[in-house]
């Protein structure tokens, strides 16, 4: 009965604070915003001349265009959770609401996760949604295939997502200031994406480690799961893809677990 | 590990210190919170807020001992915090939801069983209850916010209910309703710790005060002991005839400010003991008769003011 109703009000906290982050017009501008963003990366189907191979250039083709959507709304999704997160922990602290909400009886491990999840469970979705939509539509002639590869955009999305939300997270708490931790957190984010942009024109071949950044290294799992091809000797190939999975995890919880922990054991409301 | 409960004693702080950067906010404070209705006062920067957050968990003692019902502020904050209901002077809530939703949320965050009943109980009592209570919170006035904050602090019958300047925005009527609803729960056994500084509110429903000065306490006790402390030093004295009377206690060098007013002599002394074995003698100088003399009761607010006072003169004199 006991863990029933701390689920029953886990999940009131949740939507509560579902309701409060996601309100009007934040949902609609992230809804569109990502929406343009997935069309803009739609891959047209080329003709394929050579029937023999049609099933194998047609899942090559699902799989870049998959991967292509995914890349192309990390930018967007970025400046979301930067916003988003910046607003759930840096402008309740101005606002008085953590205070309140460290006041009553719930653990800051429930406050923390619900806070958390309200953000990332939604952009996850949208994220993810978008995928959904614009695969089916561009490729609808194979569904069960469709579906096959987007399954694995979910995990995907999740973990880079709960990168750049602990990052936003980690600084929205130790700023407390809605709009510098926005700013420092997008700015801190895109530092992440742009050093991937360099290549090996710029750096020489160094830009091949660029695959192990956080931005990078959970779009190449991406690629590697579904069979997007790179080119020989590369270190997207190269490299187990166990390497990939271990470093995205890692990526998606260091910083979670490092705000998570400052915020259980040090965060104090001064203000 | 869970302590005794003391049946008088709800808090103790000992020895506390806190400092916020370059800002030292307690230095070494010590209290008690009884039973009953408790009083923080002092002026702004005090540390009254810091003192209440220290005690909900909010933030962490640098040195010191802090408890609630026997348990450790900061370590059993969450035990500490099912017994306690709170009000804070910024009350902020979920603004897009109504103040009926908002309080089922808090309900059921506190664990309270039959919340409905609950939530219309604690409704009725800060007067939101009809149509108030399904609007949004965001449409609220500053005043209904106030009372919402009160009423999720009522919810579910707190051991100790601690509000932190709770009529700031209050009209004199919603000032006067919430009084008295501290009153009637005081009877019910419900204590409280009130941070204000509408001081005659405060001597109107307090049973104990701490007065606070620059992170620490200065002054303690119970309203007569703290103006036990400070004895009147005005008096009213109806005589008739007053006019000679007048005359000879201008002659007297005790005498600090003298005025009359018909028949009634207001005299401030600087020597009391000096001046009340004195007064027979004068009296009957003058060949007048006497009704009645009466003592000017000190107020808390001049309490207050004098041991700020004092407290601040007996720091620049030790520097």
């Amino acid at each position: 009965m006991g863990n029933l109703a701390g689920i029953n009000s886990s999940l009131a906290l949740l939507k509560a604070e579902m309701k409060k982050v996601w309100s009007r017009p934040i949902l609609e501008l992230a809804v569109i915003l990502i929406a343009l963003i997935s069309v803009s990366a739609i891959q047209t189907l080329v003709q394929i001349e050579d029937q023999s191979k049609s099933q194998l250039a047609f899942q090559l083709l699902v799989g870049n265009g998959v991967s292509a959507i995914m890349t192309r709304q990390m930018q967007p999704l970025i400046i979301f959770c930067s916003i988003l997160m910046s607003l759930s922990f840096a402008r309740d602290y101005e606002q008085g609401l953590m205070q309140s909400m460290l006041s009553l009886p719930i653990s800051r491990t429930s406050l923390f996760t619900m806070k958390f999840l309200a953000v990332i469970l939604p952009l996850t979705f949208l994220s993810w949604g978008f995928v959904i939509f614009f695969s089916i539509l561009n490729y609808y002639s194979n569904l069960f295939l469709v579906i096959q590869f987007v399954i694995f955009a979910l995990p995907i999305a999740l973990l880079a997502l709960m990168f750049y939300g602990g990052l936003a997270t980690i600084v929205s708490l130790v700023i407390k200031r809605t709009i510098p931790s926005a700013l420092t957190a997008m700015l801190t984010g895109f530092f992440f994406w742009f050093i991937t942009t360099l290549d090996t024109q710029a750096i020489g071949n160094t830009a091949e480690y660029l695959a192990l950044t956080p931005y990078k290294t959970p779009l190449v799992l991406l690629d590697r799961t579904m069979g997007v091809i790179f080119p020989p000797g590369s270190l997207e190939i190269s490299l187990p893809i166990w390497v990939f999975v271990t470093l995205t995890l890692i990526y998606a919880s260091i910083f979670v677990l490092l705000s998570f922990v400052y915020f259980v054991r040090r965060f104090e409301v001064r203000e | 590990m869970v302590k005794a409960v003391n049946s008088k004693t709800l808090g103790e702080f000992e020895s506390l210190t806190k400092r916020f950067g370059t800002t030292q906010a307690l230095r070494g404070l010590s209290f008690k919170i009884y039973e009953g209705i408790n009083g923080l006062i002092g002026p702004n920067g005090a540390g009254k807020t810091t003192s209440i957050r220290l005690s909900l968990g909010l933030i962490k003692p640098d040195t010191g001992k802090a408890e609630m019902f026997g348990l450790n502020c900061w370590k059993e904050s969450l035990e500490i915090r099912r017994r306690i209901g709170i009000l804070f002077e910024k009350s902020a809530f979920y603004d897009g939801l109504s103040g009926f939703d908002h309080l089922n949320l808090i309900a059921k965050l506190k664990g309270i069983s039959k919340s409905s009943i609950e939530i219309k109980r604690v409704l009725r009592l800060v007067e939101l209850e009809g149509g108030a209570q399904n609007r949004k919170i965001g449409g609220y006035s500053a005043g209904m916010r106030q009372r919402l904050g009160f009423a999720q602090a009522l919810l579910g019958e707190p051991d100790l209910i601690i509000l932190d300047e709770p009529t700031s925005n209050l009209d004199p009527l919603g000032r006067t309703k919430l009084l008295n609803v501290i009153k009637d729960l005081r009877k019910n056994g419900v204590s409280f710790l009130i941070s204000s500084h509408i001081l005659p509110e405060l001597e109107r429903v307090c049973d104990n005060f701490v007065l606070m000065n620059n992170g620490q306490k200065i002054r303690e006790g119970t309203i007569e002991q703290m103006l036990g402390e400070k004895t009147s030093k005005t008096f009213v004295i109806n005589v008739q005839p007053a006019d000679l009377l007048l005359k000879l206690l201008k002659r007297e060098k005790y005498v600090e400010a003298l005025s009359i007013n018909g028949q009634s002599l207001h005299v401030t002394v600087k020597d009391v003991a000096r001046f009340k074995r004195h007064l027979p003698l004068l009296i009957s100088q003058a060949h007048a008769s006497l009704d009645e003399v009466k003592v000017v009761r000190e107020d808390l607010e001049s309490v207050f003011k004098s041991a700020i006072e004092e407290d601040s003169d007996g720091k620049l004199s030790g520097n």
